[in-house]
């Protein structure tokens, strides 16, 4: 039965990008291009190649939509095109200006800053391991897929503010892309070339942004070596879990993994952490998650992002608050400010005070906020940032 | 999702057509659609985050903020026969895209389910330990259990029910006791039996099954778990006793209808 209802949704998927091939083919019969078309790509051969997504076995399967399969082409153009300032009004600015490798594809500023020199809200996310990102795309979760938000940044006027109308002309006109959409798409003339194909290509390129699995932390917990961590960074590694009972030793539960969680540690779920301190709800500077409900009970609620890499992405929160990981360790300390909607996680990080009622916790010591830093830093990949594959191909 | 379920509408309908053809040589039990609905209720409405409920015996005001819960095998039963509904469900009952803080309704629609009329349901609360020595890895993105949120490594189990609460217990407008109950582990695995009549034929109703998570916490003596003394499932050495005791009333918190 259950086999049954798998291959039902795969047909729906199948259905699904018939129905958006049908579409695209509709659109292009009404296309009020002047120009043409003259099938000037034609002669280009069209055999694109499937690609594998390169991940480390203990990951789940990446979910790739059925339209739009990974193909060699595809995600060599959507690196191209991720790396290339052309996609902003000027030509300056590149999505890679806002998500370098070196930051785990952050920027390292607290909040980003537009190709007008204009400061953004938000800071900059870490795009590793984004094919996971299953629970809606940004702090806030605005952008239900990669195709989706690939689309955004162009036009966004803190952002690369252009218009998606200039860029494709520009690629229609540029020398090397219209082939590269012939090989990677089949299209026939440079005429058809749409943003709808750039972002699905920049989607593809950033499927392929997955952890090395060689990381000190996933040889330790998936690879068998279990002498790998120093006490300190064990003791982090208890307290992260709550595993103090288990493993019969004496540290606190610093609660980390109920939201920052499972085999990829990249929560997806929207929080209060605790982080501003409102008389109402009403009070929230951002108001968060509430821009997609409009529930007022998730204002002040963003994704807990990916804590892999999280050493090289300073600095950290929706708005770049804390300059260093010891600063969100001091901030989780404190047990929150008691919004209404604070996650009940955030108020007992710590040791339960004994005879307290309610009780309280006692929060950190120096000493076991350092050895949850230190545990953080063996999520340290540095293999991924160095990964060929996904450098700046203009270098 | 209304179109979703359209959508496997139609797929059942070209399925049938396929099966009619391949049933020239054995005849086939006509086969239909069931329908299922499940709610989660506090003293039979319907549970809304973060509205007060009256909780123990000073009827302290407690407010829920979160509740999933892992199924397995959703099984019809007639006298002995069993038929398979589904391996797996994941409710969420209180998702993040909801737009309001009243749970939501789940609706399932399973297909091909043998027509006639059975004797009861049979449902495992929780993962089953078959699955449950798997983790989010060995699932394809479509099952329930590729869920990365609810799978905990340090136990190396999903999480079979989260349900969070806050409460004034001491009845002075702060809600600060907290109850954190997150179950998992193959010891609290539960299965419980349910008897009534089911109908599964095109015309009947769906199946409605609710979770009253006031029975949940009501005790053998018909005292409420003291939530106080008791408020994790986590960071308290007595935490598998707590979640087996949670997991055991699952079947009292259960009503079934159609
Ligand atoms: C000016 C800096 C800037 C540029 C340029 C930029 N981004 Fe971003 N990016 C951000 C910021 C800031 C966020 C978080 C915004 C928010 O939550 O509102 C973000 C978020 C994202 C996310 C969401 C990640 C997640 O886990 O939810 C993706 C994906 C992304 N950017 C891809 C791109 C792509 C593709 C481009 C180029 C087309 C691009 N970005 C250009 C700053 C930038
Ligand atoms: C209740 C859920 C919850 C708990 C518990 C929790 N976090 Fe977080 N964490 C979040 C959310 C949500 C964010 C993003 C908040 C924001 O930016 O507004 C976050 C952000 C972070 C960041 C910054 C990420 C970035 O890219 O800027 C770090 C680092 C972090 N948490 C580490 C931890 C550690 C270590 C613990 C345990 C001591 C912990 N968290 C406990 C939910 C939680």
């Amino acid at each position: 039965m259950m086999k049954y209802l798998y291959n039902t949704q795969r047909i729906w998927v199948t259905a699904a990008s018939v129905m958006a091939i049908c579409l695209i083919n509709a659109c292009n019969g009404s296309d009020p291009d002047p120009v043409v078309p003259t099938g000037d790509l034609l002669n280009i051969p069209y055999t694109p190649q499937s690609y594998t997504i390169v991940k480390p076995a203990h990951f789940p399967e990446i979910d790739v939509p059925a339209s739009n399969p990974m193909t060699v082409e595809g995600v060599q153009l959507g690196r191209r095109l991720f790396y290339d300032p052309m996609l902003s009004a000027d030509s300056t600015m590149s999505c890679s200006s806002c998500h370098l490798p070196a930051g785990s594809f952050t920027d390292n500023k607290a909040v980003s800053i537009g190709v007008d020199g204009i400061s953004g809200q938000r800071s900059s996310m870490s795009l590793l391991n984004v094919a996971y990102a299953n629970n809606g795309l940004f702090w806030d979760g605005r952008s239900p897929n990669l195709e989706d938000q690939a689309l955004r940044p162009v036009e966004d006027p803190i952002e690369m503010h252009t218009t998606w109308t200039n860029v494709v002309e520009k690629l229609k006109r540029h020398k090397d892309y219209p082939t590269r959409f012939r090989k990677a798409f089949g299209i026939s003339d440079r005429s058809e070339i749409t943003k709808e194909l750039a972002a699905k290509a920049m989607a593809q390129f950033e499927r392929i942004l997955i952890s090395s699995g060689n990381s000190k932390y996933d040889r330790f917990v998936f690879k068998g070596e279990t002498n790998l961590l120093d006490d300190e960074e064990l003791d982090g590694f208890i307290m992260f879990n709550d595993d103090a009972l288990n493993q019969g030793v004496n540290l606190p539960d610093a609660q980390c993994f109920h939201c920052h969680g499972g085999l990829i540690n990249t929560g997806n779920k929207y929080f209060n952490n605790g982080l501003d301190s409102v008389s109402s709800l009403d009070d929230f500077k951002d108001v968060g998650r509430f821009i997609v409900t409009n529930n007022a009970s998730d204002k002040g609620k963003f994704r807990a992002p990916t804590l892999r890499n999280i050493a090289m992405s300073a600095p950290y929160m929706h708005d770049g608050r804390f300059k260093t990981l010891k600063e969100v360790m001091d901030h989780y300390s404190r047990n929150g400010t008691g919004a209404a909607n604070e996650d009940p996680f955030i108020r007992q990080i710590g040791y339960p005070i004994q005879g307290s009622n309610p009780i309280k916790y006692t929060g950190l010591t120096e000493y076991q906020k350092n050895a949850l830093v230190k545990f953080l830093e063996t999520l340290n990949d540095p293999e991924f940032v160095n990964n060929p594959d996904i450098q700046n191909p203009f270098q | 999702m209304p179109l979703r379920i359209l959508f496997a509408f139609l797929c059942g309908i070209v399925c049938f057509s396929a099966c009619d053809d391949a049933a020239v040589v054995t005849p086939v039990v006509p086969t239909t659609d069931l329908k299922m609905t499940f709610k989660s209720t506090y003293d039979g409405s319907r549970m809304i985050k973060f509205k007060n409920y009256p909780y123990g015996s000073n009827n302290y005001p407690l407010q829920f903020n979160r509740f999933t819960l892992f199924l397995s095998d959703i099984t019809l039963l007639k006298g002995t026969e069993e038929t398979r509904l589904t391996e797996s469900a994941y409710l969420d009952f209180t998702p993040d895209n909801a737009s309001s803080d009243t749970s939501v309704l789940l609706n399932y629609t399973f297909q091909n389910v043998p027509e006639g009329t059975y004797t009861g349901i049979k449902m495992g609360y929780g993962v089953k330990p078959s699955d449950n020595g798997k983790n989010p890895a060995d699932f394809p993105p479509s099952s329930p259990l590729y869920n990365d949120n609810e799978y905990w490594l340090g136990w190396k189990s999903y999480i079979f029910t989260k349900i969070e609460a806050q409460g004034d217990a001491d009845i002075n407008n702060q809600f600060d006791h907290f109850m954190i109950y997150h179950c998992g582990g193959n010891g609290v695995y539960k299965t419980f039996s349910f008897t009534q009549p089911i109908e599964v034929k095109s015309s009947a109703p769906a199946l409605k099954v609710d979770f009253d998570l006031r029975k949940l916490f009501i005790m053998a003596d018909g005292r409420y778990y003291n939530m106080v003394e008791d408020p994790a499932t986590s960071n308290n050495k007595d935490s598998l006793r707590v979640a087996n005791d949670i997991m055991s009333k699952f079947g009292n918190a259960t009503s079934i209808a159609q």
